[in-house]
């Protein structure tokens, strides 16, 4: 069941945007490169905690 | 932050020198920043296609319903944020395509996400660690 849930998730979301008629492929593009854009953005601040965390722990 | 980033820095740096392991911060600086662009890259796929999901969610609306059905929970939970707030419904700012500036549900939603991408991760690593030992 609990595996279930994030596939009617995105099946429900994809079929949504299908029956309100919008480009879903160009907007999922869209939306991915913020992911992309973020994952960047957050990997300087990444580099610090972890050099920070590397040089504690061992 | 600032002093926190530095006292550990430099926690570390003294204990290294105390127990005679310089090198382990070379080491540090090689493994751990490799490790962390790694990450940072393996990040990438689960928040694009978060991201991108949630992109077709907004735009069809589904978020709208969602915002709309959630009301009473939200009004029960902050009672003094009115109910066309942007951080309650984001029906008002729809044009905007910005990630930090958009609608609050699916920048709390990703970055639920996010984090628990990112909990899950560290609990994996640490337990692969513990078990190797």
């Amino acid at each position: 069941m609990s595996i279930m849930v994030i596939l009617i998730m995105i099946t429900s979301i994809l079929l949504h945007g299908v029956y309100k008629k919008i480009n879903v492929y160009d907007i999922f593009v869209e939306g991915a490169e913020e992911g992309l854009m973020t994952a960047l953005r957050i990997m300087p601040y990444l580099i610090a905690i972890f050099f920070a965390i590397g040089i504690m722990r061992r | 932050m600032n002093i926190v980033w530095v006292v550990v820095i430099l926690c570390g740096i003294f204990i290294a020198f105390l127990t005679g392991k310089i090198d382990i911060i070379n080491e540090a600086l090689l493994i751990d920043i490799q490790e962390a662009v790694v990450f940072a890259i393996s990040l990438v796929g689960i928040m694009s296609i978060w991201l991108g999901l949630m992109n077709i969610a907004r735009k069809s609306g589904l978020i709208d319903i969602l915002a709309v059905s959630m009301r009473p929970i939200t009004k029960f939970l902050f009672p003094s944020i009115p109910p066309n707030h942007p951080a309650i419904s984001c029906t008002e700012n729809k044009g905007g395509f910005r990630f930090g500036a958009t609608c609050r549900y699916y920048y709390y939603f990703t970055f639920c996400n996010g984090c628990l991408y990112i909990v899950g991760v560290l609990v994996c690593k640490t337990l692969e660690r513990g078990s190797s030992n």
